[in-house]
C-alpha cells in the first residue's frame, strides 16, 4: 500500500505540533510566581553530582518542566472543561457543589483522631489556666457543614457535628461560643465564599454577633455599618485547588463602622505600622482575602481609639482576619497570635500586655489537624 | 522516564528525533543506543551500569556459546550458557527476591537479620528476560550472535519497550537491527498507536486509578457490596489501560524508529475463559515463559500429570515475577489452578454455554485475580472479598457507593467500551464508507488524534496524580 493523504497529514501535524510547542517553551520567559495557584513555581534545579546520582535532579527538572509549561493556566482550564463533560463532581479534594459553590472536602482520613485529642486536652489545659479571663472558644464549622443542601448528592464528609460538640461539651460552660445555629439560618444569604474556603464578611459579622451575645456585650449592629463591595473579582483558593474553569468569582464586602474609629495597626512588633485594618493592595492580586489586616503574620497588635482598658488576645488562624475588624471596635488594643510562627510563652505575653479577655478563634478542620496548639500551654 | 510525561514529549523524543533523522543511516543505532542509555539513566543514574553489565554478559556470552557450538563443543556451549542463566538470574534474585527471602527466613526461624532494602531497579524484569532469551536462542540455533555490541545494545536498551516491554525475544527483531527502513507509512502508523496509548494511559488509567485509590485507601471491611465492586472494577480498568497503553506507545514508538515490536494485548477482557485471557494478556510474557520454561520442561507431551507440574511451575514463575510478595504467588497459582482446571472440563462446557455466560464466567474470575494482586496482605485480601460478597455490616449499597457510581458513570461506561474491539470496528468500518473520499477520512481521523493528544497534554500539564503501575515489576 502506498502512502495516503490521512498518513502524510498524521506525520505534518503531529511533528509540528510537537516541535512548536518545545520550541515555544524553550525561548519563553520563566515566571517564577503563579498568581492563580498562589505558590512560587518550581526552580530550574542546579546541575550537581550528588543530585544527580540520588535522582533528584531529574525528579526537581521533571517538576519545573510541569510548572513552566506555556499557557499553563489554558491546559488546566481544558483539563476542567473536560471533568465537568465527564460529570465529575469532585477535583482535588474540592467538591463542584451546586449555585456555584466550591466546597472543601474532608474526610475521615484527613483527620488523626489521636492528634485532635492532643489538641482538645490542650485547649482545656489553656482554658484551666487561664480561667480568670474573659475567656471564649469559638471552632467555626467549613462550608461543607453548614451548606450540606449544596454539596452533590450522597457526597460523603467529615462529620464536624461530633467535633465541635466534643470539643463543646468537655470545656466549662460558657466558654465556647456555637455558631452553628445562626448560621444555618442564614445558609442562604451568602456567607461563605463560592470559591474559597474562608466565610465572607457576613460571616464573620454573624460569628461575631454570636460572640458580643455569649460575652453579653453590645455589638454593632448591621445598621451601625457602610456595607461596601471592595472587589467584585475574587477567585480564592478552592479554585486554585479545584481549577473549574467556568467558577464565577466572589464579591468581598468590608463593613466599616459609620461611627469614625480609627487604629492603629503594629504588624510584627513594628515591622509595619499602618492606621488601616484593610490591606487594599491585595486586591489588584490574586490572594485578595489577605486585604483582611494582612493576610498571615506572627504577632499582630490593634491600638484603637476605643479607650476603655480593655485587651483582648486573639490565638487564631485566618478565619479571624475578617472577624477582628468587627472586634477592633470593641476593645482598646487586640493582640493576634499566629501560634505557627510564635515562639514566646504565652503566659508571658498575657501578663505583660495586660490581657482582660482572651478568644481562640479556628475553623475546624484547622483546629483539628494544627500542629502547632502546643503554644497555647508554653 | 515515562513516555506519559512534558519532559518526554517536549524535550527528549523532539531532539532524538531530529538526531535520528538527520543522521546517516550507518550512525542510527549508535544514536538510537546513546539516547536509550540517557533515558534509563535520566531514572536510574546509577543502575545503569547494572543494565550496561547485563548487556555486556550476554554479549560475550551469547558469542562464547556460538563458537563453542559451531567447534562441536556442545558441553562447554552449555556451561556457557549455565553461566549466562546464573549471571541473569542472579542479579534479578539480589535485587528483586533478596528482602523477601530474608524477611521469610526471619519469619520462619525467629531471626532478626537485617534487610537490605535496595531499591529495585527499573526495567529489571524486563530487560533480564530479553538478554536471557538472547543467550538461549543462540544455543538453541534460533538466533545468530550479534558481532556489534552498538547494535546488541541498542536491542537490549531500546528506549521503547526497556522500561516495562513488551519483552521483545532477540530472534524477531534481529534482523531489524541492522536492515530496517523506515517509512512515513509506519511512521504515521506508529504515531496513531502512540498517541491511543497516551491516551489510554493518562485520560483513562489514571483517572479511573483516582476511583480506586479512594476505595482502597478505606477499610477493606467498611465497604458496602457496591463500593467493593466499582473498586475493583477499576482497579481492573486501570491496570489494563496503564499496561496495554504503555504498551501501544512502546510499539508506536518502535514503529516511528523502523522497528516492528510483537503485540502485547489483544483486548483480554473479551476472553470467554481464563486460558483465553491469558492469551491476550500480556502476550508476551505469556510467550516467554511457554518458549523457556513450559516446553522445556516438557510441555504436554509427557503426559497429564506432569503437564499439571509443568503448569504449576510456570505459574508459581509468573506471579513471583509480579513482585516480591506472597500475594503474587498466591496469585499465579490462582491462575494456575484455574487453567488446570478449565483444561480439564471446564473448556468444554464454556464452548456449549452461551456467549454472555463465558464472557461473566471470566470476567468474575479475573476481578477476584485483581483482588489478590491489588492487596499484599492476606488479611485485606480476605476482608475486600468479604466486603465483595455482602459478609459484612455496610449492607448492599450505602451513600458512598451512589456517590462513586454516578460521579464515575460516564467514564465506566467509556472503558468498557474502549475494553472491547467496538471502537476499532467503528474506525474501520468508517475508513470503508470513506474510502473514497480520503480528503474526509483524513480531517476526520486526524481531528481525533490530536484532539486525545492535545487532552493528554492537558492532563499531564494538571496532573496531580500520574502513577505507573508496572514500574514495581
Amino acid at each position: 500500500m502506498k502512502t495516503s493523504l490521512s498518513d502524510k497529514i498524521t506525520v505534518i501535524s503531529f511533528v509540528l505540533i510537537i516541535f512548536i510547542l518545545s520550541i515555544t517553551n524553550l525561548i519563553s520567559p520563566n515566571i517564577s510566581f503563579s498568581e492563580n495557584e498562589n505558590r512560587y513555581l518550581a526552580k530550574k534545579p542546579n546541575l550537581e553530582w550528588e543530585t544527580i546520582v540520588s535522582g533528584e535532579y531529574s525528579k526537581n527538572f521533571e517538576e519545573y518542566i510541569i510548572d513552566h509549561f506555556i499557557h499553563r493556566d489554558k491546559w488546566v482550564g481544558l483539563k476542567s472543561l473536560s471533568e465537568i463533560a465527564m460529570l465529575k463532581k469532585e477535583n482535588n479534594s474540592v467538591f463542584f457543589a451546586k449555585d456555584g459553590y466550591l466546597i472543601e472536602k474532608h474526610l475521615d482520613k484527613d483527620i488523626d483522631k489521636e492528634h485532635l485529642e492532643r489538641n482538645i486536652q490542650r485547649l482545656i489545659e489553656f482554658t484551666n489556666k487561664n480561667s480568670n479571663m474573659n475567656l471564649s472558644i469559638m471552632l467555626i464549622p467549613t462550608a461543607s457543614n453548614i451548606l450540606k443542601d449544596k454539596l452533590p448528592s450522597f457526597a460523603q464528609i467529615y462529620d464536624q457535628d461530633k467535633l465541635i460538640d466534643t470539643v463543646k461539651n468537655r470545656l466549662e460552660s460558657g466558654i465556647f461560643v456555637d455558631v452553628r445555629d445562626i448560621f444555618k439560618q442564614n445558609k442562604d444569604n451568602y456567607i461563605y465564599y463560592k470559591t474559597d474556603h474562608h466565610y465572607t464578611t457576613k460571616g464573620a459579622f454573624l460569628a461575631y454577633q454570636e460572640w458580643c451575645k455569649a460575652m453579653g456585650a453590645n455589638g454593632l449592629k448591621e445598621k451601625d455599618f457602610n456595607i461596601n463591595p471592595v472587589s467584585k473579582n475574587f477567585f480564592g483558593t478552592l479554585y486554585s485547588k479545584s481549577n473549574l474553569y467556568t467558577t464565577k468569582p466572589d464579591t468581598i464586602y468590608t463593613y466599616i463602622p459609620k461611627e469614625k474609629i480609627s487604629y492603629e495597626v503594629d504588624y510584627n512588633m513594628g515591622e509595619k505600622i499602618t492606621d488601616t485594618l484593610y490591606e487594599t493592595s491585595y486586591l489588584d492580586k490574586k490572594d485578595k482575602y489577605s486585604m483582611f489586616l494582612n493576610g498571615n503574620n506572627p504577632l499582630v497588635k490593634i491600638k484603637s481609639s476605643n479607650k476603655n482598658g480593655k485587651n483582648l488576645l486573639v490565638i487564631k488562624d485566618s478565619f479571624a482576619h475578617s472577624f477582628v475588624p468587627f472586634v477592633a471596635n470593641d476593645f482598646e488594643n487586640v493582640h493576634m497570635i499566629d501560634l505557627r510562627y510564635f515562639n514566646m510563652s504565652m503566659e508571658k505575653y498575657i501578663e505583660e500586655n495586660n490581657i482582660t479577655d482572651v478568644l481562640v478563634l479556628y475553623n475546624t478542620i484547622n483546629f483539628a489537624t494544627d500542629p502547632n496548639m502546643s503554644g497555647l500551654i508554653k | 522516564m515515562v513516555f506519559s510525561s512534558l519532559l518526554f514529549l517536549f524535550i527528549f523524543f523532539p531532539i532524538i528525533l531530529l538526531t535520528y533523522y538527520i543522521a546517516p543511516i550507518k550512525y542510527r543505532n549508535l544514536i538510537l543506543f546513546i539516547f536509550s542509555i540517557f533515558f534509563y539513566a535520566w531514572g536510574e543514574p546509577v543502575y545503569v551500569l547494572l543494565m550496561i553489565f547485563s548487556t555486556l554478559v550476554d554479549f560475550t556470552h551469547g558469542m562464547l556459546v556460538e563458537k563453542l557450538k559451531e567447534s562441536g563443543e556442545i558441553k562447554k556451549a552449555k556451561l556457557v550458557l549455565l553461566s549466562a542463566m546464573v549471571i541473569n538470574l542472579g542479579l534479578l534474585g539480589f535485587f528483586k527476591y533478596s528482602d523477601f527471602l530474608i524477611g521469610n527466613i526471619n519469619l520462619l526461624l525467629g531471626l532478626n537479620i537485617p534487610l537490605l532494602n535496595l531499591a529495585l531497579p527499573i526495567g529489571i524484569s524486563f530487560y533480564t528476560f530479553q538478554t536471557m532469551s538472547y543467550t538461549i536462542d543462540i544455543y538453541r540455533g534460533e538466533a545468530k550472535a550479534q558481532k556489534n555490541i552498538i547494535s546488541f545494545g541498542t536491542y537490549v536498551a531500546l528506549f521503547p519497550q526497556l522500561i516495562a516491554g513488551p519483552i521483545v525475544q532477540y530472534k524477531t527483531i534481529a534482523d531489524q537491527l541492522v536492515n530496517r527502513k523506515e517509512s512515513i507509512k509506519q511512521f504515521s502508523y506508529g504515531i496513531r498507536r502512540f498517541i491511543i496509548g497516551l491516551g489510554k494511559k493518562v485520560l483513562l488509567a489514571n483517572n479511573i486509578g483516582l476511583l480506586w485509590s479512594q476505595i482502597s485507601d478505606m477499610k477493606a471491611a467498611n465497604l458496602s457490596v457496591v463500593t467493593a465492586w466499582i473498586g475493583i472494577m477499576a482497579f481492573a480498568f486501570q491496570i489494563y489501560f496503564d499496561f496495554s497503553g504503555y504498551s501501544d506507545m512502546a510499539i508506536g514508538l518502535g514503529n516511528m524508529f523502523g522497528f516492528d515490536f510483537l503485540e502485547n494485548f489483544n483486548y483480554p477482557y473479551m476472553s470467554k475463559s481464563i486460558t483465553e485471557f491469558w492469551r491476550r494478556w500480556h502476550i508476551s510474557l505469556g510467550t516467554w515463559f511457554k518458549e523457556y520454561v513450559y516446553i522445556p520442561l516438557g510441555g504436554n507431551r509427557k503426559g497429564f500429570i506432569k503437564q499439571i507440574r509443568n503448569i504449576l511451575i510456570v505459574w508459581l514463575l509468573t506471579g513471583i515475577w509480579h513482585g516480591a510478595s506472597w500475594n503474587f504467588v498466591l496469585w499465579g497459582l490462582y491462575f494456575g489452578i484455574i487453567l488446570i482446571i478449565e483444561k480439564l472440563f471446564v473448556l468444554k462446557y464454556l464452548k456449549r454455554i452461551p456467549n454472555i455466560f463465558s464472557h461473566i464466567y471470566t470476567i468474575l474470575l479475573a476481578l477476584f485475580s485483581w483482588v489478590i494482586f491489588a492487596f499484599d496482605n492476606t488479611v485485606q485480601i480476605a476482608d475486600y472479598l468479604k466486603s465483595m460478597f455482602g459478609l459484612t455490616k455496610s449492607g448492599f449499597i450505602d451513600g458512598q457507593g451512589i456517590y462513586f457510581l454516578y460521579t464515575n458513570l460516564i467514564l465506566i461506561i467509556i472503558l468498557a467500551a474502549a475494553s472491547t474491539d467496538i471502537p476499532k470496528r467503528i474506525g474501520n468500518w468508517l475508513m470503508l464508507r470513506l474510502e473514497n473520499q480520503q480528503i474526509v477520512l483524513s480531517i476526520v481521523r486526524n481531528f481525533i488524534l490530536i484532539g486525545i493528544f492535545i487532552l493528554s497534554v492537558a492532563y499531564l500539564v494538571d496532573s496531580s496524580y500520574n502513577p505507573f503501575l508496572y514500574f514495581r515489576f
